[in-house]
């Protein structure tokens, strides 16, 4: 590969770690917390290019007075290219960018494949296919304090079911709450309020889901809903698999949050 | 300086080359943007990007973290310092070796570059894989998530942190011991004659960054194709057979190829399984996985990758086996 290619590819790449946390795209795949570390290796990735491309690379003058010798250039060429035991005896026809042996820096070619991916295909958040992959109720650390006050009481999914499986419910006793998720379709034929939650990125999400009954609206898979209803028992308790009901009062179509994931 | 632009010539007389299929490529890209995104609209294969998209933005910041340490340690630590810090028998600097892992507060992709970084700085091989191995599993911000994950069972940091450090150690004197040198390629070391220190760390950072990162890619794309693919009931159906089981979460490790930050979470929410198999897959994700295997063979090569990966999962496997059984 050709150093101002390299150049050119670091420049690229950094660039679009720049791009999707500054415009909030990478709460599609990373943790918030992320942030910072996307933003500063970015910002780091477009500063390295410039300055190789300043040096070695698009924007070289050969009139410029140069950091390195013309000899160490040669070398540097056959280094950058994974060339490093023919240095001098092939001149600078190293450069040509073919030949290399196995895991050749040729291999940075593909680092192209995740810029293509954040710049131009810009996936998703996860939703209803990986939602629809399994389910995990998490069992609570300690005993759970009483419900977020308010009527109804707003909380996460995995809240609603956590306490709805590993307490019986107790705390959701008379109470209405409301929870926000996008709708999964079950086997039955019936829908699903699933949330994903995060633990570094994408790959690690897990999925929470509560099982909506009588629903009266009709729904399509991944569409977001903010639901208001209450507590009834069913579903299974004391179970990770466990997927617990919900008496749904109020289902409001809403537009998917910054923030898809809990 | 004249004599440069006949020299450079012969590149030029190739015509359309890399460069320039790569901007019009670019160019093609832009005007079909919305074509392209459309064609990854299936759920699956919009599942499979997002994965890909997140587990390479996820290890990018902690794999510049690496690159950057490497290049320091090539631009301007000395070859003698190491030669000062570290005992000059390999087997003695193993121990050495594995608890300053303790001091790198990042995950398994900062360590792969940094290894090499040191190896190529004249640290024995077995001394750099000793630290390797240690780094991503016992660092402070690792053992801190794993507390907060395992609220119930605090001895489970106790038995991470002393299973991945013997594994460190076992592996470390294993090479010390049986390992030859020419099973990792020759390490590409820049050229430091007419480069000032700034630009033998400008060099070696572009290097390994584009080294790595490329193979970081591979291992992404496997990760997120196994993480797509394989369904994820095949893991309740093992999870009540307490042999079963251990391997069942060893080979998961594997395959979901998730940050050592982050796993002691996807670990707390495997309950269906005993804690002895949730510690291998503890102790051997941020040793073992296709992300990592994929790092390895870039960094040391096909031959290396293809011995030391198997046999860490192996000792990985027995030892947090053993230390479960003792402690959990």
């Amino acid at each position: 590969m050709k150093r101002d290619i390299q150049a050119l590819i670091v420049v690229l790449l950094g660039g679009a770690m720049v791009r999707i946390s500054l415009d909030g795209t990478y709460l599609r795949y990373l943790k918030p917390a992320m942030f910072w570390f996307l933003l500063a290796a970015g910002l780091f990735l477009v500063g390295l290019g410039l300055v190789s491309a300043w040096f070695d690379g698009l924007l070289r003058k050969p009139s410029e007075s140069q950091m390195v010798t013309e000899e160490a250039d040669e070398r540097l060429d056959a280094y950058l290219d994974g060339h490093p035991h023919e240095v001098g005896s092939h001149g600078i026809q190293i450069d040509d960018g073919h030949g290399h042996g196995a895991g050749g820096p040729r291999v940075a070619w593909l680092l192209l494949l995740p810029v293509l991916g954040v710049l131009f295909v810009v996936p998703p958040a996860l939703g209803a296919y990986a939602a629809d992959r399994g389910s995990v109720a998490a069992k609570p650390s300690d005993v759970l304090p009483s419900l977020a006050v308010g009527d109804p009481a707003a909380i996460p999914v995995a809240e609603y079911v956590t306490r709805a499986v590993w307490d019986g419910g107790r705390t959701l006793q008379g109470r209405t709450v409301q929870l926000t998720g996008f709708a999964v379709r079950r086997s039955d034929g019936g829908f699903d309020l699933a949330r994903l939650s995060l633990t570094c990125c994408a790959a690690d999400a897990i999925a929470a889901k509560v099982q909506l009954k009588n629903l009266d609206t009709s729904v399509v898979p991944d569409e977001w809903l903010t639901i208001t209803g209450r507590w009834v028992p069913g579903g299974g308790v004391d179970s990770p698999s466990a997927v617990p009901w919900i008496e749904v009062s109020i289902a409001e179509p809403i537009e998917a949050p910054d923030q898809t994931y809990e | 300086m004249s004599t440069r632009a006949p020299e450079r010539a012969p590149r030029r007389r190739l015509g359309i080359g890399s460069l320039e299929l790569l901007v019009g490529g670019l160019i093609l890209m832009v005007v079909g943007q919305r074509w392209i995104a459309e064609w990854f609209q299936a759920p699956a294969v919009a599942t499979f990007t997002t994965i890909f998209v997140s587990i390479v933005l996820q290890a990018l910041p902690f794999l510049v973290l690496g690159v950057v340490l490497s290049a320091c340690v090539a631009a301007f630590v000395p070859a003698s310092f190491f030669a000062k810090v570290l005992p000059k028998n390999s087997a003695a600097a193993v121990p050495v070796a594995a608890g300053a892992g303790a001091l790198l507060p990042g995950c398994e992709c900062a360590s792969v570059p940094l290894a090499g970084g040191l190896m190529a700085r004249g640290v024995a091989p077995a001394a750099a894989l000793a630290f390797l191995l240690s780094a991503p599993a016992i660092n402070p911000i690792v053992l801190a998530s794993t507390a907060v994950a395992f609220p119930n069972d605090p001895e489970m940091v106790l038995a991470r942190f002393l299973a991945s450090l013997g594994v460190a150690l076992i592996m470390g004197w294993l090479w010390a011991a049986r390992g030859k040198g020419e099973w990792i390629k020759p390490l590409r070391r820049p050229d430091t004659e007419g480069l000032s220190s700034w630009g033998v760390f400008r060099v070696s950072a572009q290097h390994d960054l584009l080294h790595a990162g490329g193979f970081l890619v591979v291992g992404g794309l496997a990760a997120a194709v196994l993480n797509t693919v394989v369904p994820k009931e095949w893991l309740d159906s093992v999870a009540s057979n307490p042999v079963l089981s251990i391997f069942a979460l060893a080979a998961l490790a594997v395959i979901l190829a998730i940050c050592s930050e982050a796993d002691a979470f996807v670990a707390a929410s495997l309950t269906q399984f005993s804690l002895t198999s949730r510690l291998v897959f503890l102790v051997v994700g941020p040793m073992v996985d296709v992300k990592l295997i994929s790092l390895q063979a870039g960094i040391f090569g096909r031959r290396f990758a293809a011995r030391f990966a198997p046999t860490t999962f192996v000792v990985a496997v027995l030892v947090a086996s053993a230390v479960g059984w003792w402690l959990l």
